[in-house]
Order: C-alpha cells, then structure tokens, then sequence
C-alpha cells in the first residue's frame, strides 16, 4: 500500500530505528536460539557421532561425560544376544594431560574400540582400523589450550607418556575439559581402568532385526544397567544439561529471555510507529476508510519493518556468531533456525500491529476538528 | 424534518456523567438547504458538536439526524461510514493532509479509501484550485492557503453534495482566507452543494445565504438572507470593496 510505504519513508529515522529494534530483536532470537542447540547439540555429540543402535550404561548414568563404570563381561553378554550384528566398548574419564611447556589441564579422556562407529581414532596413517599405540588426537579448537602447536607433539596423560598425533573438527567440548581421543586399550591403561570394567558398551543391530526388540532383549538379559536408543541416550543427556545444570540453564533462560525481549523490542518498535500516526488514522475514517483499510496499512507497516528487520538481523548474526566461535567453538547457527523464527517473528510484528490498531480503530473520528 | 437534505431535530448531546455532565447541544432544531451556511457562536456553545453530528462522526444522546434527506441516527457504523465516503466532504482548520503524501496523493486518498483511485480527476480538481504545478509537493512544501485549497479539492473527489467546513479560514491570512471564502461561496452557490461553514469570522456573515447562531447549546437565531444582500456580499468580495 502506497500510505503504508509512504508513512515509513516520509520519517526515515523513525523507520530506521523501528527496522533496527526489529533487526536487533531477531539477532538476539537467532544467537540465542543458535548458542542453545549448540549447546544442546554439543552435550550429545559423542552419543550422536556413533553409528550404534543402542547404548548400554550403567543404571542412571545421565550423560556421556560422567559415566560409571560397567562390568566388561557384559560385552560378551551384548554380543550373544540375537540381533546384536556386533557390540563394542568406549571408557571415559576425566584424566590430567600435561604438556612439555607446562601446560596443566583436566581433559575427558574417551578410548574408543574400532567398531564403536566414527568417532575420531588414533590409527595408523593409510589404515581405518589399525590403531597408532600410545597416540592421541584433540580437536582444533583446544590445541592452544592444551599447549599442543605441532604433530606430534610429546604429552603426558596422568604421567603416562604419550603424544598428540592429530587434530580433529567437530568435537569441541562445551564442558571446560576438552575431549582428547585414544585406543581403547591406550585409555584403559591412561585412566587406570580396571580390566574387568568398561564406561560403554555399544550395540549394533543386525539388519532386518527390530531395535527395539533387541533392546528389550538386552535388558531382559542385563536387568541392573540401562539400555537406551542411541536417540533416547542423546535425548537424555541434553535434558540432563539443560534441567539439572547450571550452565544449561542459564543457557535456556538467556534463549527464552532472548525470544522475549526480542518479542517486547519489535512489538514496542511496531506500536509506537502506528501511535505516531493516530491522527492521520482519525483522518482517514473521518474521510470514510473502513476499519479493514486502517488495518491493511498498519499491517503493510508492520510487515515491511518486519521483513527488512529480519534481514538486516539475519544479516547480523552470521559474523557475530563467527566472532564468538573464537572463544564458543561449538556455537553454530543451523541453516534452518533462521526460516523457524521468521514466522513467529513475522506473527509478533502483525500481533503487535494488532494491539496498536485497535488504538487506531478506537480512535475517534470526530478529534478531526479539534486544531 | 425527513427530506431535508440536512438536518437535526430535538438533538440533545451531553458529554461525561452525573454531576460532571454537561450539554454540548440541547434540544437542537435546525435544517440545511442548498448554498452557505454559516455557523457561529463563542466557544463551548456547540459548533463543533453540530458539525461532528452532520458528519456522522458523533451520535447524538437523542433526537434524529438526517443526512442526504435519510435518518442516519440509528445506522450502523459501517453504514455512517459509507455516507461520509459517499456524500460529505470534510474541510478542517488544521487542514489535516497526510504528511507523507503528495498534494495529489492527499486528493486521490479519499478515492483511495472507497477502493476507488481516481487520479485523473484529482488532478483536475488541484488544476481548478489553482495547484496545477504543485502536484507532487508534500504539504509542508505548501503554504497555509495552498494546504487548504487541497484539503478542499479532496473533499470534492467524491462530489459530495454536502462539505462541512469547520473555521476553515482560521489559520490562513487575510488573503489566502479570501480565495478559500470565494471557493466555498462558489461551490454553494454555482455547483448547488450545501456548504455548512463554522467560523467566528465575521466576513463569512456577508455573503453566507443562511446564518445559524448557538450559544449553551442551543440554536438561538437561525436566518435566511435575501438572494439580493448575498450577491452584493459576493460582488464587493471579488471586486475587493
């Protein structure tokens, strides 16, 4: 609509700070609705990594990174349950590495059997199953953390020695202590495992075998441990994170209060754009507009302030969030999340054109002749 | 009353409540006929009230308004809408042209909000009032006069027989007050239309055929001038005498 358009170019500044309130609101939806599901995304990583069918923990274990130990046999027991193509092991635990220039830091130590699934292993260059003894890798984003600037670098891992053969992508951790990468046996000896215990044990079921059958199988045969679905285990250690964690919480709390704020900031942007032209809208009824075409240019309003705010937003975002990955580096932004708060944002400016348009339909006509 | 083209009878309207309550109109009689008609009285004596009347922009406490010679006190809203997009045209003091708009978008706007754009005769209608050149300017590019010769050309779009104008003189000089003066006595008096003119100026009195005074609300002269007195008023307007 021309009035529409015209309204909002004929003040500029007004505009501009309308579509800047808008675009700042849908930054703060998109970034924190970005840090949440890569927090989300994060906290489940491993589990997700693997190509297992299910997950064998011990009773009550909430997430990947504070595992308790299980009984090895149990493996075995895995293994000859019908459906069960093949069952594997990963041990974890937090451990000391050390670096030769001093470097001090806790890490998750995760020893991985081959058939455990892609998770990044130590193997021997040009081999896929051949482990490399004594070697670790670590992810990109902890190398300077961790004092390790070229490969192979020599390190410690609780005063064993070992070294630090490669760097991976994709497996930043969210918890502080980043996540470093052996053999299985490797880990077992780093961490000091006793050889009759395991963190994980991993199952791959057979094709044309039901998951869920073998699942139920599996805890019928080991009634003291849980058995999840690689989904149901992943589902579970963000809940973990996001209810029972301060961090995750906070995490939660900042992308609702983000969500919110963002709603308040363009719904007050798109209101007091309408109140700003009341007496224009007194006018146009007392001419003879209907109340449907006060509504189409409020609305048109709303929606041209909506739009280019959530473009400039959107705009916005990307290099802040490849700013803030300097020191979050497993904060991204899926491809999605942007399309997903578009339609509510577009939804909130409409609701808040709305509740100003009912101001600019309440208003009465006759304050025309008032000077 | 039913079949004046414009009229109020026994209106009675009263603004706030209880003790706090007073009559803006009370008991209010009076009709409108084809030509000018000047509206006067101080203020608070319910001018402005009659003009929001007329225009179906107010509804009154009781009593009947009859506008185009139909009763429209019980109409709904939509249809006392239709009736000010279809048959009234509105001239204001404040002028009230949309900022944002040229001349010629504030003209087509009343065609515009009847889902009806007509640009061709808004253009004529600025060319008649003397604004052909001024079609694309904004109104705080125009003057006071100028301002107003649009808001009377929007008001026309429609070719409403009736304009309610209220002290459409009131923020103009003397000059610029003349022309729009000269524009409403000539769309009284040679296009037929009724015009009802609110003003305290007293160069209105001369040439306005029909001459109602309020005071407290209520209508206490109402008078029509012979034909004679009002083209002399015209004549000495235009000659400047």
């Amino acid at each position: 609509m021309r009035l529409a358009w015209n309204n909002l170019w004929h003040d500029r500044s007004r505009f501009a700070v309308a579509v800047l309130g808008i675009a700042f609101a849908v930054f703060l939806m998109i970034f924190q609705g970005s840090l949440l599901l890569s927090f989300l995304d994060a906290s489940s990583r491993v589990i997700q990594t693997t190509d297992a069918d299910l997950w064998i923990t011990a009773r009550g274990v909430s997430c990947f990174d504070f595992a308790s130990p299980l009984p090895n046999r149990f493996v075995e027991i895995a293994q000859g349950v019908p459906g069960v193509l093949r069952a594997s092991r990963i041990v974890s635990n937090f451990a000391r590495f050390h670096s030769p220039d001093g470097h001090n830091q806790f890490v998750l130590l995760i020893g991985v059997e081959p058939e455990a699934g892609p998770l990044p292993m130590p193997t021997v260059t040009g081999s896929a199953s051949v482990m490399e003894p004594d070697g670790v890798l670590i992810d990109r984003s902890h190398a300077q953390l961790l004092g390790v600037s070229r490969f192979p670098q020599e390190i410690e891992i609780n005063r064993r020695k070992s070294k630090v053969l490669a760097q991976v992508d994709g497996f930043s951790s969210f918890l502080g202590s980043p996540y470093v990468f052996a053999a299985y046996p490797d880990a077992m000896r780093y961490l000091g495992t006793a050889p009759e215990e395991t963190s994980f044990i991993l199952a791959r079921v057979a094709g044309g075998s039901n998951v869920a059958a073998v699942g139920d199988e599996l805890r019928r045969r080991l009634p003291d441990v849980d058995v999840l679905t690689r989904q149901q285990f992943a589902r579970k250690a963000q809940v973990y994170w996001i209810t029972q964690t301060g961090a995750g919480g906070a995490i939660l709390t900042a992308a609702i209060l983000g969500f919110v704020i963002g709603l308040v900031v363009a719904s007050q942007t798109i209101y007091a754009t309408t109140m700003e032209h009341l007496e224009e809208y007194a006018t146009l009824k007392a001419l003879g507009a209907s109340p449907w075409f006060v509504i189409r240019v409020v609305l048109s309003q709303a929606l041209v302030c909506g739009f280019l705010g959530f473009l400039i937003g959107l705009m916005g975002t990307s290099p802040v969030v490849e700013l803030v990955r300097g020191s979050i580096a497993w904060l991204t932004t899926p491809a999605w999340l942007p399309w997903l708060i578009l339609p509510p944002g577009l939804l909130m400016c409409c609701l808040a054109a709305l509740m100003s348009i009912r101001a600019a339909l309440r208003v009465e006509p006759a304050r025309v002749f008032r000077a | 009353m039913p079949g004046h083209l414009l009229a109020i009878q026994n209106v009675t309207v009263g603004y706030g409540s209880g003790g706090a309550r007073c009559l803006a109109l009370s008991d209010a009689t009076v009709s409108f006929s084809t030509g000018l008609t000047l509206v006067t009285g101080p203020s608070g004596s319910g001018k402005t009230t009659l003009l929001s009347l007329l225009g179906c922009l107010l509804r009154p406490d009781c009593g009947k308004v009859y506008v185009g010679g139909r009763e429209v006190t019980g109409l709904s809203e939509g249809q006392r809408t239709k009736i000010r997009r279809e048959s009234i045209g509105f001239v204001f003091q404040a002028f009230r042209l949309l900022r944002s708009l040229t001349a010629l978008e504030n003209v087509m706007i009343a065609g515009d909000v009847a889902g009806r754009s007509d640009s061709k005769r808004a253009r004529k209608l600025l060319d008649q009032l003397g604004l052909g050149g001024k079609f694309q300017l904004k109104p705080d590019q125009l003057s006071g006069g100028e301002k107003q010769r649009v808001a009377i050309a929007r008001a026309l779009l429609r070719d409403p027989r009736i304009l309610l104008a209220d002290e459409p003189t009131a923020s103009l000089d003397t000059r610029s007050g003349e022309q729009i003066a000269a524009i409403l006595q000539s769309l009284a008096n040679d296009e037929k239309r009724t015009v009802v003119v609110v003003s305290h100026d007293p160069r209105w009195e001369s040439f306005a055929h029909q001459r109602v005074a309020l005071s407290d609300g209520r209508v206490v002269r109402q008078q029509t001038k012979p034909l004679i007195e009002r083209i002399d008023a015209l004549v000495n307007v235009l000659i400047g005498g």
